[in-house]
């Protein structure tokens, strides 16, 4: 059994019932089931031709698409590891992953070799052109082949944001896909009729949800992509018009909707459930976006991209406008047990087991014997960071984070990460990166930057940001200073830091 | 026009120091300044000052990734309406 059937999807071989039904959308193309299969076979073969095959790594470079889509199932498909990288990403950034994850193929948009930088044109060959699809397929030089012949188990590698600068990678194995799949299935119950929209970049791992849980069922699936998804009244126009039933994205997704989208001059007859996760949903939001949607139930899940979702909790059809607190992360799914390490009153750690954990960080040995703690029955536990308390009627509730990590418009940031990349400034001499959380929820990030240059300009340090984060992590202000403020103790002094946000 | 545009950024989006820093071409989009949801506030703003109104697929970076591109914009709109 290959990795895609092992995740319970039979796309290859789709019932003559669904053959010409629509299974995946963008824009103005699509492909029906049948499509969806020959194309998928089509790239398999291919991808068998230049030998990508169990346990070879393969990372995908494109634009969200349909072809981007078929990449994914066909390496999987190809019992291989897939890595989406975020494709708008700056180069130097798509290089650290890429020289990270030491991949055996990648495959990009057709001609678009360039992009990968003049270090990876050199490791890397095309070997394949793929006559349906407007893709290149490009293996490693034998050296590097040799150099990385081990194989992984994982079916995803997820990059995300790392202390130190350099994205760590959250390794997905079949089981904990399968297990996810499933959960889903169960919970929503979707059905041939649904419609999936397709929200989240296919690097994260909320697109997991809308892309296998639709095919699995033999729905459709609109993807979003990134320029559309910037517009909330086309993404809302498609909502409508296409008649989406399923949606799942970030809370601050919905909420531009809800601002920015027009929703009250359309029709969503068919949406019925809206999920959400990433981040808290202000209740005030909620409250309005289900006077709009009144229709759907609206369900928050929880889990960092490590565990994928292990607790949920299903909305009130009623929230009362005094409500100014965040709805509980909800209790334990089925395939999750929780631990609180620490208060459960007033606030622990929330240490979480079961078939969804992720397998580990890639080749982050140190950092895996930090986050796995074993128990004394041989229960392996992983330590997430957040800080969770139990309610009363048994709910959790997320009370913060154990380490500096920020989460901005559902994105999730290491402070460290945004401090590394200001330091290959040769002006920059320190960092120190805070957030701010201002009366209405909005989360911004303030880069204080010591430098000895005073006419160093702004726009300067902005570049620097761009030409290595991606642009979600850019910081919207920057402060300069010749020194920082120091405590009695020597150490930077945050609070007085702090008062020069608040009174900026 | 420019002038207008500018003082809606500094007082409503951007650090006024960048603002001041801004070429006429400097991309604000692409160059990491405005971000999807800072993007859709600005528009907001545009189109109370200038009485204009974004269509959907107006609220693009072909229209706002500069000041120059964005006064080329506005002019055609206010021509246009």
């Amino acid at each position: 059994m290959n990795r895609l059937s092992s995740i319970g999807l039979s796309i290859l071989s789709p019932p003559k019932s669904v053959a010409d039904k629509v299974a995946i959308v963008h824009g103005d193309q699509q492909l029906t089931y049948a499509q969806l299969a020959s194309r998928v076979l089509d790239l398999s073969d291919t991808l068998s031709k230049s030998a990508i095959g169990h346990g070879q790594r393969t990372v995908i470079d494109m634009p969200k698409s349909i072809d981007a889509v078929v990449s994914i199932l066909a390496v999987l498909n190809s019992n291989g590891t897939c890595i989406p990288l975020d494709h708008s990403s700056p180069s130097i950034r798509k290089s650290q992953m890429i020289r990270d994850s030491r991949p055996h193929n990648i495959i990009i948009t057709r001609g678009c070799s360039i992009l990968l930088g003049a270090e990876h044109q050199n490791t890397f060959n095309l070997v394949e052109h793929n006559l349906a699809m407007a893709i290149d397929i490009l293996a490693a030089r034998r050296v590097d082949v040799e150099d990385s012949a081990n194989q992984t188990s994982a079916a995803y590698m997820l990059y995300t944001s790392g202390t130190t600068g350099l994205p760590k990678a959250v390794m997905i194995s079949p089981v904990a896909l399968k297990t996810f799949i499933d959960w889903c299935s169960e919970t929503f119950g979707p059905q041939q009729g649904d419609v999936f929209s397709s929200h989240a970049p296919l690097h994260f791992d909320l697109s997991i949800h809308d892309i296998f849980v639709a095919l699995k069922h033999y729905a459709t699936v609109h993807l979003i992509d990134d320029t559309t998804s910037r517009n909330p009244r086309e993404v809302a126009g498609l909502i409508a018009e296409r008649e989406v039933s399923i949606w799942y994205s970030t809370p601050t997704a919905l909420m531009m909707l809800l601002k920015f989208g027009g929703l009250e001059a359309l029709d969503f007859p068919k949406l019925r459930h809206v999920l959400f996760a990433g981040e808290p949903f202000p209740a005030k939001q909620l409250k309005l976006l289900k006077d709009v949607w009144r229709q759907a139930s609206f369900w928050n899940l929880y889990g960092p991209t490590e565990t994928n979702v292990v607790s949920y909790y299903c909305i009130p059809n009623e929230i009362p406008l005094s409500r100014t607190e965040p709805f509980p992360i909800g209790k334990a799914c089925e395939h999750a047990e929780f631990r609180i390490d620490g208060d459960s009153e007033t606030g622990g750690e929330l240490l979480v087991s079961g078939p969804s954990v992720m397998s580990g960080y890639w080749h982050r040995q140190e950092l895996n014997e930090q986050v796995f703690y074993e128990d004394v029955v041989g229960r392996v536990w992983y330590r997430t960071g957040d800080l969770v308390a139990v309610e009363g009627s048994g709910n959790l509730i997320f009370k913060g984070r154990l380490d500096d990590i920020v989460k901005k418009n559902g994105f999730r940031i290491e402070p460290g990460d945004i401090e590394a990349a200001l330091m290959t400034n040769e002006h920059v001499e320190q960092v120190k990166l805070l957030t701010y959380r201002s009366s209405e929820d909005v989360i911004s990030l303030h880069a204080f930057v010591v430098t000895k240059n005073p006419d160093l300009k702004k726009s300067l340090l902005r570049k620097t940001c761009l030409d290595h984060l991606p642009s979600y992590m850019m910081p919207d202000r920057f402060v300069k200073l010749s020194g920082f403020p120091q405590t009695t103790t020597g150490k930077i002094d945050v609070q007085a830091l702090h008062k020069m946000i608040c009174y900026d | 026009m420019e002038e207008k545009i500018r003082r809606i950024l500094s007082e409503h989006i951007l650090d006024p120091e960048e603002v001041d820093e801004l070429q006429t071409d400097t991309l604000l989009i692409s160059g990491g300044y405005l971000d999807s949801i800072s993007t859709l506030r600005f528009a907001t703003f545009l189109e109370e000052e200038f009485n204009i109104v974004f269509m959907p697929h107006e609220v693009t970076r072909d229209n706002l990734d500069s000041l120059e591109l964005i006064q080329g914009f506005l002019v055609r709109k206010m021509e246009n309406e």
